[in-house]
């Protein structure tokens, strides 16, 4: 897959290795006609330097190039392979949905009519009984898992809608776990739209060493255009009096979520997110564009383009000065250089996937994270729909489903083998999931070359520009990430 | 016009001078101060004269080329690069070094019961002056089942004269080819029978101590010992199969050029070398020993470094990644070290630990070395 950097560089993409290559380190097309260059090759060589050098590397590089063997048929994992790769390589985290209920009405919400696959907003809450259930049985699974993975740390999130919402459940929860298993150090996290979040809980949920995650768009036109109460009231005054006051004493124990779109000034949002009250930024994203999303229909041809437009201006900016506001927390940093370098970042290069489990997608195994809904439905996270259930608290994980999911989904994957971009791919189950059975990746994938071509061009035009202002940035990111959480990102 | 290196090729920085990691080649090449001068402009995308001829040669070594623009270059690596921040990634556990027992009837003058010090001791069939009773055999075979849920890579058995106690070596080392796909044995060559031998070889790849190098053949390989003060030029040309165990008490005096501290410490490089020895002691890194009494030992020279004792704890609990765990040992990487921490070479060095330890009592320290990162000069022999 051939690419350009905006200086007008080509590069390849070479899927089988995993890196892009200069087009012109790897073509015969000479790189200089310049004779002079040629004086301290050996005479013998004189006149075919470079292609010398191109046939030398091509050999070079062809001896870590992956050995093609005549196809085999693929590996199916059987229910008794699944619990000792699940004690070993899952379990990172318990997610309790401890209530379907929000007080705002966010227009691009995955539990809003504008995403019909997913459920919608109920008033449904998490009652202790189910969540002790969730939580003992998610702790033995842990305390098994030691012998197979000796470095993870209990990891518990509560989430929503808005988790504040059942904040009473969260307490005794904390509660019931630091006493019934003392010796375990838990992880406590959340992620709230901040409205809720009076001084009484925040106190209680420092002193328990939560880390949390507040959902913030922008300043406040921007913020209040999609994150509104019911009646279409803005909430950022609202969060934003419980988020500075939580700043002025736990600057270190949160980050912000943020959503833009086609609207979005990424000005304002870059100088916003520079400012000393307002928490670092986690992660920036569109809404999620799953299966029949409307919430896209909104955006005209014309605001898109002028979107774009304003988004290269932002970008040359950015090449020009380097960070903005935060700096490696800015908007910029995160939205030009580790958004898109995430696929560069996380390609295994060499080294072959986990277990082969998933030849091929960004998928993790379920089970790594365990989502919980208020009726005690264990979920493979808390962004997949209802079909796909993995278990519930009275039975505990069902082993033979997630083996049938697992094949089920691989099955799906029918056009990766051949695709350049497969060791990239961050897709998973998620962008897959329709209702009741995966669709294939034939038929969903189609733009993603176009999207992962765009992403290399911007990355390697920073890398151009600034070559090491790229690995600072993702170095500092998540090395951040990691100290906050053993889950990366947050939802 | 530009310069850059290859995507398999890294530039490493030392306090004087840098040199150029080639992971594909495996190559090492060691640059004067102006080379290195000319490849740090180089990195940063710097414009350089086409013509120079330090270039050209580094061009027709097909370790980097011209470019006629700024230019990115994705390095080619091991893994993914943000592998390294995600945290409860399970212990990548290459070997479990198993002494089984500590009995022995032979008075080698090499052994390590004497106290010396060994270049290549870890491989020795060993016996100590320790105090313990020997872990029972279903111990042994539950460390082996635990070992197994770690995924462990790989078994090394030892411990003395493993023939001592016959059945208990044959019947743990049966159930470890239940458990294991490899499996190393060790033993001194004497101590086997040839119907042993046949047995062992069959179900382990034997390594085995020998003082006659004239008994060795090519199926096995073998462990000589080499007194440190009669190595010469020709100490090193041995068949492949043939590993020098340098033995001394203490490597007095540490003449330059010796192989513990010459340029042939310098090892060649791969991806996976590379990457491990950016983060991880080279040696240490990935391997975790149980003694014939249970103690669990970084390494099994390094004797007064024990993490506890296994007869009444999970394996699991020695490797939690915390500050009383082994992982505090795997960390100890080249970079980490006073004196490697600005040479160019680290991430390429081996090192070994227990001899570093034994020369200045220091779990840190470092003395055998001929190289001064900060001058760039090599010690040498005296003519």
């Amino acid at each position: 897959m051939e690419f350009k950097s905006q200086s007008g560089n080509t590069y390849y993409y070479d899927g089988e290795i995993g890196i892009a290559f200069p087009s012109n380190l790897i073509t015969n097309k000479p790189i200089s006609e310049n004779p002079s260059q040629m004086k301290e090759i050996p005479a013998a060589e004189k006149n075919t330097d470079d292609l010398l050098f191109y046939s030398r590397y091509l050999e070079k590089i062809n001896r870590i190039r992956p050995k093609h063997e005549a196809a085999k048929p693929k590996k199916k994992l059987t229910t008794e392979e699944i619990k000792p790769l699940i004690l070993r390589q899952a379990l990172h985290q318990i997610i309790l949905g401890v209530t379907e209920d929000c007080n705002l009405r966010c227009r691009y919400c995955i539990y809003s009519e504008a995403y019909p696959h997913s459920r919608n907003r109920t008033k449904k809450k998490m009652d202790f009984s189910t969540a002790k259930k969730a939580l003992d049985y998610y702790v033995s699974l842990f305390l098994e898992g030691r012998e197979y993975n000796p470095v993870r740390r209990p990891s518990v999130a509560f989430y929503g809608g808005e988790p504040l919402m059942n904040f009473e459940l969260i307490q005794k929860c904390v509660l019931y776990l630091e006493t019934t298993y003392p010796e375990l150090d838990f992880i406590f996290m959340f992620t709230t739209n901040g409205t809720l979040l009076t001084k009484d809980k925040e106190d209680f949920l420092m002193e328990h060493g939560f880390y949390v995650n507040f959902s913030i768009d922008g300043p406040k036109e921007e913020h209040d255009r999609n994150r509104v109460y019911p009646g279409n009231k803005g909430s950022f005054s609202d969060m934003m009096k419980n988020v500075r006051r939580f700043m002025t004493e736990w600057p270190n124990r949160c980050g912000a979520l943020c959503v833009f779109d086609y609207k979005t000034n990424p000005f304002e949002l870059d100088a916003f997110f520079g400012r000393s009250d307002i928490p670092r930024l986690t992660v920036v994203n569109m809404p999620s564009d799953l299966e029949g999303c409307t919430y896209y229909d909104q955006f005209s041809p014309g605001e898109i383009e002028a979107f774009q437009k304003t988004m290269d201006i932002a970008f040359r900016d950015f090449l020009e000065h380097g960070t903005y506001g935060a700096g490696a927390h800015s908007f910029f940093s995160q939205l030009f250089a580790i958004s898109s370098s995430q696929s560069l970042y996380t390609a295994v290069v060499l080294a072959s996937r986990e277990q082969d489990i998933f030849p091929y997608s960004g998928a993790c195994i379920p089970g790594r994270k365990i989502f919980v809904d208020p009726k005690g439905i264990f979920h493979i996270c808390e962004r997949i729909n209802q079909y796909f259930p993995i278990g519930n608290v009275e039975t505990g994980l069902n082993f033979q489903d997630i083996a049938t999911l697992i094949n089920g989904y691989n099955e799906h994957l029918d056009s990766c083998e051949s695709c350049v971009i497969n060791k990239e791919c961050g897709k998973c189950f998620v962008n897959f999931a329709g209702n009741g059975s995966f669709k294939n990746a034939s038929a969903l994938c189609k733009n993603e070359k176009c999207r992962l071509r765009d992403q290399f061009s911007q990355v390697f035009t920073i890398g151009e520009v600034r070559p090491d202002q790229l690995n600072i940035l993702v170095k500092d990111h998540y090395t951040w990430l990691s100290k906050k959480s053993p889950v990366s990102g947050g939802d | 016009m530009y310069f850059r290196l290859n995507p398999e090729c890294y530039y490493i920085k030392g306090a004087k001078n840098g040199a150029i990691y080639d992971i594909i080649d495996g190559k090492i090449y060691a640059l004067t101060h102006e080379e290195s001068k000319t490849i740090d402009t180089c990195e940063e995308n710097q414009e350089v004269n086409p013509g120079d001829p330090f270039l050209l040669g580094l061009k027709h070594l097909v370790i980097g080329n011209f470019y006629p623009q700024k230019t990115f270059i994705e390095k080619i690596r091991w893994g993914s690069p943000i592998g390294d921040y995600q945290e409860g990634t399970p212990p990548l556990l290459i070997t479990a070094i198993l002494e089984l027992g500590n009995e022995c009837d032979r008075s080698c003058w090499y052994c390590g019961q004497r106290g010396i010090s060994r270049s290549r001791g870890c491989l020795g069939c060993n016996i100590w002056q320790e105090d313990g009773t020997p872990l029972s055999v279903e111990r042994w075979k539950d460390l082996i089942v635990e070992l197994s849920h770690l995924q462990c890579m790989s078994l090394l058995i030892k411990g003395g004269d493993l023939t001592k106690d016959w059945e208990k070596t044959r019947e743990i080392l049966e159930f470890a080819s239940g458990h294991s796909k490899k499996i190393f044995l060790i033993g001194h060559r004497e101590h086997f029978s040839q119907e042993q031998l046949e047995y062992l070889g069959n179900n382990a790849t034997l390594i085995l101590q020998t003082d006659t190098l004239s008994i060795i053949e090519n199926r096995h390989t073998y462990l000589f010992p080499q007194d440190y003060a009669e190595l010469s030029e020709e100490s090193g040309n041995v068949p492949e199969n043939i590993l020098i165990d340098i033995v001394s008490r203490t490597f007095t005096p540490l003449e330059p050029g010796s192989p513990l501290t010459s340029k042939k410490k310098i090892f060649k490089t791969n991806a996976f070398q590379f990457t491990h020895n950016n983060r991880l002691h080279p040696c240490l890194a990935n391997s975790i020993t149980i003694a014939w009494n249970g103690e669990v030992l970084p390494c099994p020279m390094m004797r007064n470094y024990s993490l506890g004792n296994i007869r009444d704890r999970k394996l699991w609990t020695f490797l939690k990644g915390t500050k009383d765990s082994v992982q505090e040992f795997w960390n100890i990487s080249l970079a980490s070290l006073d004196k490697c921490r600005m040479c160019e070479f680290r991430y390429a060095c081996s090192d070994c630990r227990a001899l570093e330890i034994a020369k200045t009592g220091d779990l840190h320290g470092k003395v055998l070395c001929d190289y001064d990162p900060s001058k760039g000069i090599w010690r040498q022999p005296a003519a």
